[in-house]
């Protein structure tokens, strides 16, 4: 046979058993949909990211001239150097200005511009000379405004409300010069010299940074808000004259300082449609680094030197995180890669019973066993690229959800992926296509060797339908079972045992660790080692489990059932596929929900544990403050603000464990201890030692005090102890250090792992156990005021977080404030958690098509070999409603083992890696949830089994029995 | 007047549509098959006859015509009325037997009875009988695959008999035995006419039929082209001595 004619069989076998071949693909198909779409997503929504990033940034190029300063700059002069700029292919724009920094702004009052730091220095602001060929100037900055009119500036709208000016008005622009000498006496006195130029304004400019954030300056006060705050990123706030008028400033300038002059710089922009292509990023580093390259060559000529694009950096950024992500992508997908190719492999396993016979005839008529498996392996091939295809193209339709994904690696409030944008790369395309091949050869290839070595004249037997019997050897699956229990024991007992490592042996503790080890290495296979070992020995090592099984179904069956009993166990091989593509598929489901939920609700514990209450407001002082200007009374007026449903008021104070000249620890924290149990609610969970009765205890009894457990284990601390404390009564106010100490004993009546709201405090005291502080003292011994609130319901708690804020700055205080609303607003936009939820959310309902899928095969060819035994029973006088009775008996036996076994192994997976977790010491209490949420995923689970078996076991009514009876042999 | 098994076939037309062609299996057959009876149905491969078979069995459906046993019209009953028909009235024997591989003899035969509704008792005491009638009494438990062809096959006649019809269909009951066990199969057969007043239509190339059947209808292209008696055929027909059915004792 020539060797193209070769492939007109194995190409023929493909078309012509369409059936056959898509259950054989049908599961890969689904994954590689995953595997394309999560990529395709990440192309697609990288578009997004990266054009938003890209919007950010105003000019592409920015060129400096070499020599500066350069007195004479005119419009011709500029114009040259534009025109040469603007010859570069790709270049659309380019513009010039000149600058000189250092000047401060006045207006006619002698009122000048202040900066906004605390310290209030003057402004140093710049002198700008726009050319008239100003470009996309405007655009790009996104500015409201013109050019001044000759012979007058334009100033931002900030200096003119700083300043109190307007159109008409006249700006002074100072520059100050200092000259210095020393006197024969070695004296040395500089004298101040003043430039003031005055300049009618004729604009005023204002501007919209809502489309791009101030990322590349850094103010103390933060402006993006602020239209009139101008920002041309290497120029803020500059007062705008034209090129034309430089010498009214460069002359008298110059003349005042001999190395004044301004400094000429040019902003150039490109085609960057043209030279950034979203599906080529390294390509278009290349071709923005050969632009440069042009535009130096430029610069040699006309003196100006050309910084690197700022288009690289989101490229450069970018380039790594999307190549990166994309494998992550994919070692997510390989549950639901492994239970495609698991259906897979069931269904090439059903195709070759179908093709004993045909086989054996092939070799009959002279075909080689190795003919014969190259012919079935080059339907692998031909099937595999099939598969790709089809994976890209639900690829496309799964990218679709998956559009948050890419943004995992966006930062909150970027621009996230828009619907409209799409990219399939041409490395998607060649992955999926050669995954697909992979996956097909690597499940096919076992089968496909051992049916090429059958023996001819045994496959040509008539086959009957008979109960089929298995070769079964349990060692693998005891193997399997074996590792999964040590992962197992060794993530449940092993983080315990390592706390004691250090009283064992030292044989011991390796056999420990490498048991923690091989533990932690197998676990994330565990699941599916679980599911397959535990299914395969209950299901294909005895026939004796099926029967009893079925009793879930003698009610309906009722009559029938015995048929049920008996067939159930004709076919143990296919009965344990079922079960196992039902058990992985919802193992899986309930371990993503009940890890996510879980996951999500810990989540939700550490910000109520962070901030305490709803809100909670706090004001810090440092060493130097001013405490003398505090009135901490006021804040007992939070109880009357509006929407405060209880409060609570705590000091930090300067209180050490310890005594002056020794050892010390600990932060304390006074506090209104039954106001704070009122407000803050404090589960158990936190008191380890007292229980929450020790709040009542610390208001009660005086001098008593709450410890953490890490001090009480680190000092060896217990309840019922005194314990020396030490008072901080250094005083700062009158400008030196009196240093001053007082030591004293508290009693511990409680132990606690933390308190909600106070994690960084470790000892905790009633406010009143430091009545004996002299009142004039008070304020000097705090560090923090703090109130934590409860709000009622039906009220915003950013709203009231405003109002308790205004009563702290009514106190002197500057405080700021976080509520839970916030936090978990937070939480639910963090960009890399929503990806990663909508993600496993996503993999999982592939995963329940794939069971739906499999399990519809199953039953189909299961229908489909007892075509003829299930003909002639209906010949008997049995309905199709019987037919189908017997039939979804069966198969719901078989659906509820797989049931039993995955939710268990989904719900021990979840438990222990919450567990895995909860090895840390954690002062919040981490939960194990069974939400709704697994509820839904496990009722979905059951009703696309029941759907898919319906669908299946309908077409045994739908048999023509004298058709099917009709048939003859084999 | 209407006898219990009483068959009438008037102007049957069965056309069957493959792809693009259609295939006339039965051309206006008409025949009465009075209860009670022996009918063998011979032709060559393809002329209809189990086509036939399969139409007054309930199987099928003629595209035109009129079928009556026992004074009901099979063409107007539903899909519902069919099932009962293959329940109530006949009883169909296979020539690969298609018994229920996982079930045992008994239950094989318990089978029909249990999609009846029939209760316990009776299933196991009828069961008992039909054991006994085909003289498999000591297989009941066995399997299918535990029997030989000749075993399977009274376990299937008995299966038929399950619900007592009054019409046996059997469908090249021989056809897969050696001659000896044929012999025993047509015995039976006889059997159930002589002593259990059955009505049964035979489809078969056995030329032996001809010894115990009451008639025997030959069939080409759709079309009876020949009736004749048993005896008639038996002379005709060229059967060794040692192949006789031997005479019901």
């Amino acid at each position: 046979m020539s060797f193209l004619s070769f492939f007109n069989y194995p190409i023929g076998s493909v078309i012509r058993n369409k059936r056959r071949s898509l259950f054989a693909i049908a599961g890969i198909v689904i994954a590689l949909s995953l595997i394309s779409g999560s990529w395709i997503a990440v192309d697609s929504s990288g578009m997004g990211l990266l054009r938003s990033r890209l919007d950010k940034i105003p000019v592409d190029f920015v060129a400096w001239g070499r020599t500066s300063p350069l007195h004479g700059v005119n419009e011709s002069y500029v114009a040259e150097r534009i025109a040469a700029i603007e010859s570069v292919d790709d270049v659309v724009d380019a513009t010039a200005f000149g600058t000189g920094s250092g000047w401060y702004y006045s207006n006619s009052l002698g009122e000048t511009l202040e900066d906004d730091t605390p310290w209030l220095y003057n402004y140093s602001g710049t002198l700008m000379f726009l050319s008239q060929d100003y470009g996309r100037f405007f655009s790009a900055f996104h500015v409201d405004g013109e050019l001044p009119d000759p012979g007058t500036v334009a100033i931002p709208g900030y200096v003119a409300d700083q300043l109190n000016l307007t159109v008409g008005d006249n700006i002074i622009c100072r520059i100050e010069n200092w000259i210095g000498e020393t006197d024969p006496w070695g004296n040395y006195t500089y004298t101040t010299l003043y430039l003031n130029l005055s300049f009618e304004i004729s604009k005023i400019w204002t501007q919209d940074k809502s489309s791009w954030s101030d990322d590349y300056y850094w103010s103390y006060v933060d402006h993006s808000d602020d239209p009139g705050w101008i920002d041309f990123k290497s120029v803020y706030n500059p007062v705008v004259f034209n090129l034309a008028d430089l010498p009214l400033v460069d002359v008298p300038a110059t003349a005042f300082m001999e190395h004044w002059g301004p400094t000429v710089s040019y902003y150039i922009w490109v085609d960057r449609d043209n030279i950034i292509d979203l599906a080529d990023l390294q390509g278009s580093l290349d071709r923005l680094e050969q632009l440069k390259i042009q535009l130096d060559r430029i610069g040699m000529r006309y003196d100006f030197m050309v910084n690197d694009s700022e288009l690289v950096y989101p490229l450069y950024d970018l380039i790594p995180r999307m190549e990166g992500i994309k494998p992550l992508f994919v070692a997510l997908s390989l549950p639901v890669v492994a239970l495609g190719a698991y259906l897979s492999i069931v269904g090439i396993d059903l195709g070759i019973s179908e093709r004993k016979r045909e086989i054996a005839i092939l070799k009959s008529r002279g075909a080689s066993n190795r003919q014969v498996f190259t012919s079935l392996l080059t339907e692998s091939f031909l099937l595999g690229t099939f598969a790709g295809v089809l994976g890209l193209v639900l690829g496309v339709l799964v990218s679709r959800f998956l559009l948050d994904a890419a943004t995992i690696f966006s930062y909150e409030g970027e621009g996230s992926a828009i619907a409209s944008d799409f990219m399939i790369s041409e490395w998607t395309i060649i992955y999926s296509v050669l995954f697909g091949i992979a996956l097909m050869t690597a499940s096919s290839y076992r089968p496909y060797k051992k049916i090429s070595k059958a023996d001819v004249k045994e496959a040509l037997r008539y086959y009957s339908p008979t109960v089929v019997q298995i070769d079964y050897k349990p060692r693998m699956d005891i193997i399997f079972l074996s590792l999964s229990i040590i992962s197992i024991l060794s993530i449940w007992v092993g983080f315990d045992w390592t706390d004691n490592l250090q009283n064992v042996s030292w044989i011991t503790r390796l056999i420990l660790s490498i048991l923690i080890l091989v533990g932690i290495v197998i676990f994330p296979l565990m699941p599916f080692l679980l599911s397959l070992s535990v299914i395969r020995l209950l299901t294909r090592g005895s026939r004796k489990l099926y029967s009893k099984l079925t009793f879930i179904v003698r009610p309906w069956t009722k009559e029938l059932h015995y048929l049920v009993e008996k067939n159930i166990v004709r076919n143990p091989r296919r009965a344990s596929n079922l079960c196992l593509i039902i058990a992985l598929s919802l193992a899986f489901g309930l371990f993503i929900s009940v890890t996510m939920e879980s996951t999500m609700r810990y989540q939700e514990n550490l910000i109520q544990f962070e901030v305490g209450a709803d809100i909670k407001t706090q004001s810090d002082y440092y060493w130097g403050g001013a405490p003398e200007q505090l009135n901490p009374a006021i804040l007992e007026e939070i109880g009357s603000v509006e929407g405060v449903e209880s409060h609570s008021l705590y000091e930090a104070v300067r209180v050490s464990y310890g005594y002056y000249g020794g050892y010390y620890g600990g932060q304390t924290i006074a506090f209104d201890a039954l106001a704070y149990e009122d407000t803050v609610h404090p589960d158990g969970f936190y008191f380890v030692e007292g229980g929450r009765g020790s709040l009542e205890d610390l208001a009660d009894l005086n001098g008593t005090v709450l410890i953490t457990q890490w001090i009480a284990e680190d000092y060896g601390i217990s309840v019922g102890d005194d314990i020396p404390l030490m008072l901080d009564l250094t005083n700062y106010s009158s400008g030196f250090y009196d240093y001053k100490f007082v030591n004293y004993w508290g009693y511990v009546i409680g132990i606690v792992k933390s308190l909600p709201g106070l994690e960084s405090y470790s000892i905790y005291m009633d406010k009143s156990a430091l009545d004996f502080v002299p009142a004039q003292n008070r304020t000097e011994i705090v560090s923090a005021y703090g109130a934590f609130v409860e709000v009622l319901d039906g009220y915003e708690q950013a709203a009231v977080a405003d109002d308790i804020d205004h009563v702290f700055t009514d106190a002197g205080m500057s405080p700021y404030s976080i509520t839970v609303d916030e936090r978990m607003e937070e939480l639910n936009n963090d960009p890399a958690f929503r990806a990663l939820t909508d993600f496993l959310y996503m993999e999982y309902v592939l995963s329940v098509a794939i069971m739906t899928i499999g399990v519809g095969i199953l039953i189909f060819v299961a229908v489909n070999d007892r075509e003829k035994e299930l003909a002639s029973i209906m010949a008997r006088g049995s309905s199709a409603g019987q037919i189908r009775k017997i039939l979804m008996g069966e198969s719901f036996t078989l659906m509820v083992l797989g049931l039993i076994v995955g939710a268990s192994v989904g719900l021990l997976t979840a438990y222990l890696f919450q567990s895995l977790y909860a090895g840390e010491s954690s002062v919040v209490p981490r939960e194990m949830l069974f939400t709704w949420i697994s509820a839904v995923i496990v009722v979905a689970s059951v009703g696309a089994l029941i759907v898919a078996s319906l669908v299946a076991t309908s077409r045994a009514g739908k048999i023509k029995l004298a058709e099917v009876l009709r048939i003859r042999g084999g | 007047m209407v006898e219990l098994g009483d068959i009438v076939v008037k102007d049957i037309i069965k056309v069957y549509k493959t792809g693009k062609s259609e295939v006339i299996a039965l051309r206006g057959l008409d025949c009465t098959i009075g209860g009670g009876k022996i009918l063998a149905i011979m032709g060559p491969s393809g002329c209809g006859k189990t086509t036939l078979l399969n139409i007054i069995g309930g199987l099928d459906r003629p595209t035109a015509g009129s079928i009556n046993i026992d004074g009901v019209n099979l063409v107007d009953l539903s899909d519902a009325d069919l099932v009962k028909h293959r329940r109530q009235r006949v009883g169909i024997v296979f020539q690969f037997f298609n018994l229920v591989p996982t079930l045992t003899a008994r239950e094989n035969i318990e089978l029909p009875m249990r999609l009846a509704g029939k209760n316990s008792e009776e299933m196991t005491s009828r069961s008992a009988m039909l054991l006994k009638l085909v003289d498999m009494e000591p297989r009941g438990t066995h399997r299918p695959d535990e029997m030989s062809g000749g075993e399977q096959q009274r376990i299937g006649i008995a299966t038929a008999l399950a619900n007592d019809p009054p019409i046996i269909l059997a469908d090249e009951p021989t056809g897969e035995l050696d001659t000896a066990t044929g012999q025993q199969i047509l015995h039976l057969f006889q059997k159930l006419r002589d002593d259990y007043k059955k009505t049964v239509v035979i489809v078969t190339h056995d030329q032996r039929i001809g010894q115990i059947a009451d008639t025997v209808m030959t069939i080409v292209d759709g079309r009876i082209t020949s009736t004749m008696t048993g005896a008639e055929f038996h002379e005709k027909a060229t059967i060794p001595a040692n192949q006789s059915v031997p005479s019901p004792s």
